[in-house]
């Protein structure tokens, strides 16, 4: 591949994935936090 | 008209089913090809732009418009959009938000039913051994209903989407995406993988997996100051994220008061794009490319990837034999099949809500009125498929109208509603911190780009108005010299130092670095004219039959603009209905409630 598009391929792979897996993880923690409480206030 | 009693079972579930309504076949056969047709590489850039500062607004916007609404108990967007002005005309722009969503579903239906036929005939084995133009020709034949059996999968695609929405939102809409969406990702991520690892003189192919990411990654960015680009960029985001249809409020009504939305949206928001650029972009272009070389593809896509997507990748799956052929074609057809159908349950919410809010239908109902109305809207462009009338729904009812939809929308939230209060909609139980800057980009920046782009896409409007491309086929089969006299300016232009068999004959011309950007095209360009011009003085071609052909089409796409105008004027007149009966209800409730206070 020539380093121009390995460059904008990294680059709009690298964000994507980056900020999907940034969002999902944000709400995984807040579900398991918010069963967590739930959990302790019974 | 009693107040919301249904809601998401769970914050995944709603977040893929957010996400399933964004992801459609688009991200997997629309997104590649824009790609390639508007700068490779370089077509990200105005992409992301587009998606931040167009995208994400609407995404947030729509989402807290909906939880809004459903604070009311509206679940359809005239309702939803009533409420957050006093005006009575909102309810009538809200009836966009049930438009589009039947007159898009009207034919996506078929397109997604397409997709459950050749998951049939993949795993039943239907193209093994077939050439290249046998599978080609399958496909030709089934949009022209040579057979019943087209009918018998939208028949099938139709019961299956109506019993889904019939069972509701946990127990239908929320259970499909649980099981559609991860088998989605994983489908998508094997065919990736297998994409990628093709290997030039492996299996058949001529050219690494790659270099077909190659070919779409490596950048033109003179292209990024061109305007059609970020027009493309700008549709594709529209396409993508569903947004400016009415499906994000209605999902987004079930929401409960105070939950997040602003996590949720962007979540479900990223995975879309996470679908079409990292998964769009390394299944169908790699595995083409691979097997037909990069001038090949270019051709192919020059109408869209609908044909690399169905006439081509069928074929290809054959050079990895038997098993592996029924395996990919079942992944990649089931992966566009579940990205269809998470998006046609979206379409049918609206629909579904306002029947249930309005007028006291119960779910079953109101779902089987979704299915009967799809399937009558959906005849037309089915049987005349080939004279435009798919395209036609396209055109206006999924672009024209999401732009307008979206503008207007966009208007209401941020300077009628008010941004401040819209801006603590937003924020409101909000899990991460919206950056302040967007209180600024929904006010003033989104706007302005929609704006802009419903501006410069009035051209464009108007020569769908005017039948232009059905008008310069008739003019240049009347007059194919013209195609010569196209073909000797480029030669002049451009092409002066390449010889007329090069031009013709030199194969791999995409892959050849001595060839300008600019006269790649003009070869391209001349070969398609030549081609053109050839059939044109061919003996077998009739120019009588080929005008009547265009005028027949011309006609057809006329009777469709009226019919969809018809359908937007009864919806408008239910709206009218379901206020009407609002008012006498309020109206009602007042009286008692001073007769009560008198007694």
């Amino acid at each position: 591949m020539n380093t121009d598009a390995l460059i904008m391929m990294s680059f709009s792979i690298g964000i994507i994935t980056f900020a999907t897996i940034y969002y999902f993880t944000k709400v995984l923690k807040s579900v398991s936090n918010k069963s967590l409480k739930n959990t302790t206030s019974k | 008209m009693a107040l919301a009693k249904e809601s998401w079972g769970s914050r995944i579930g709603l977040i893929l089913a957010m996400a399933g309504n964004a992801v459609g076949l688009g991200n997997f056969l629309r997104f590649p090809v824009q790609a390639i047709q508007n700068g490779g590489g370089a077509f990200i850039i105005p992409y992301l732009i587009c998606f931040l500062l167009m995208g994400i607004p609407l995404l947030y916007v729509e989402w807290a418009m909906g939880r809004f609404g459903g604070k009311f108990g509206h679940h359809s967007a005239p309702f939803i959009l009533d409420v957050h002005d006093k005006r009575k005309l909102w309810k009538y722009v809200g009836a966009f938000g049930i438009f589009i969503n039947i007159a898009v579903a009207a034919y996506y239906c078929y397109l997604e039913s397409w997709t459950l036929g050749y998951l049939w005939h993949s795993l039943i084995g239907t193209f093994n051994g077939q050439s290249q133009i046998q599978v080609a020709s399958f496909f030709g034949n089934y949009i022209s209903l040579q057979t019943l059996e087209p009918i018998f999968f939208w028949i099938l695609c139709l019961i299956l989407n109506t019993w889904i929405l019939s069972k509701g939102l946990k127990g239908g809409i929320e259970k499909l995406a649980k099981i559609g969406m991860p088998l989605l990702l994983i489908f998508g991520i094997l065919l990736a993988i297998k994409g990628i690892n093709i290997r030039a003189g492996s299996e058949g192919a001529i050219h690494d997996g790659t270099e077909g990411l190659n070919f779409l990654w490596t950048p033109d960015y003179g292209s990024i100051w061109q305007m059609k680009v970020w027009l493309a960029a700008a549709g594709q985001i529209f396409f993508t994220l569903s947004v400016g249809m009415g499906a994000v409020h209605c999902y987004a009504s079930y929401v409960k008061e105070h939950e997040d939305i602003a996590l949720n949206s962007q979540a479900a928001g990223w995975i879309n794009e996470f679908v079409e650029v990292v998964l769009g972009s390394s299944i169908l272009i790699p595995i083409a490319i691979g097997y037909l070389g990069i001038d090949k593809v270019v051709e192919m896509t020059r109408t869209g990837g609908l044909g690399l997507g169905f006439q081509t990748l069928p074929y290809l799956f054959q050079q990895w034999g038997p098993i592996m052929a029924a395996f990919a074609g079942i992944m990649w057809f089931g992966l566009l099949f579940f990205a269809g159908i998470t998006s046609t349950m979206a379409m049918g919410m609206p629909c579904i809500g306002f029947m249930e809010d309005e007028f006291g239908w119960k779910r079953n109902k109101a779902a089987f009125l979704f299915g009967g109305i799809i399937m009558i809207l959906g005849l037309p462009t089915i049987l005349f498929f080939n004279q435009g009338v798919f395209d036609e729904f396209d055109y206006w009812a999924g672009t024209v109208a999401l732009v307008i939809f979206a503008l207007f929308e966009i208007i209401l939230f941020a300077w009628v509603f008010g941004i401040d209060k819209g801006w603590k909609e937003i924020t409101d139980g909000a899990d991460i911190k919206v950056p302040i800057v967007y209180k600024f980009i929904i006010k003033w920046i989104t706007p302005f780009i929609l704006i802009l782009v419903f501006i410069f896409s009035l051209p464009d409007i108007w020569d769908k108005i005017n039948h232009k491309e059905n008008k310069y086929a008739i003019q240049i089969a009347s007059k194919p010299h013209i195609l010569l006299t196209q073909n000797n300016v480029l030669k002049q232009n451009i092409l002066h130092s390449y010889t007329d068999s090069f031009i013709l004959n030199a194969t791999s011309v995409m892959e050849n670095d001595g060839i300008l950007k600019a006269e790649k095209k003009a070869i391209f360009l001349y070969r398609e004219n030549l081609k053109k011009y050839n059939e044109f003085k061919s003996t077998e071609f009739n120019l009588e039959t080929f005008k009547k052909e265009h005028e027949k089409t011309m006609r057809y796409k006329n009777w469709a603009r009226p019919f969809l105008l018809i359908i937007f004027g009864l919806i408008a007149w239910l709206v009218y209905i379901a206020g009407r009966k609002r008012n006498a209800i309020f109206q009602s409730e007042n009286q008692n409630n001073s007769m009560l206070n008198e007694y």
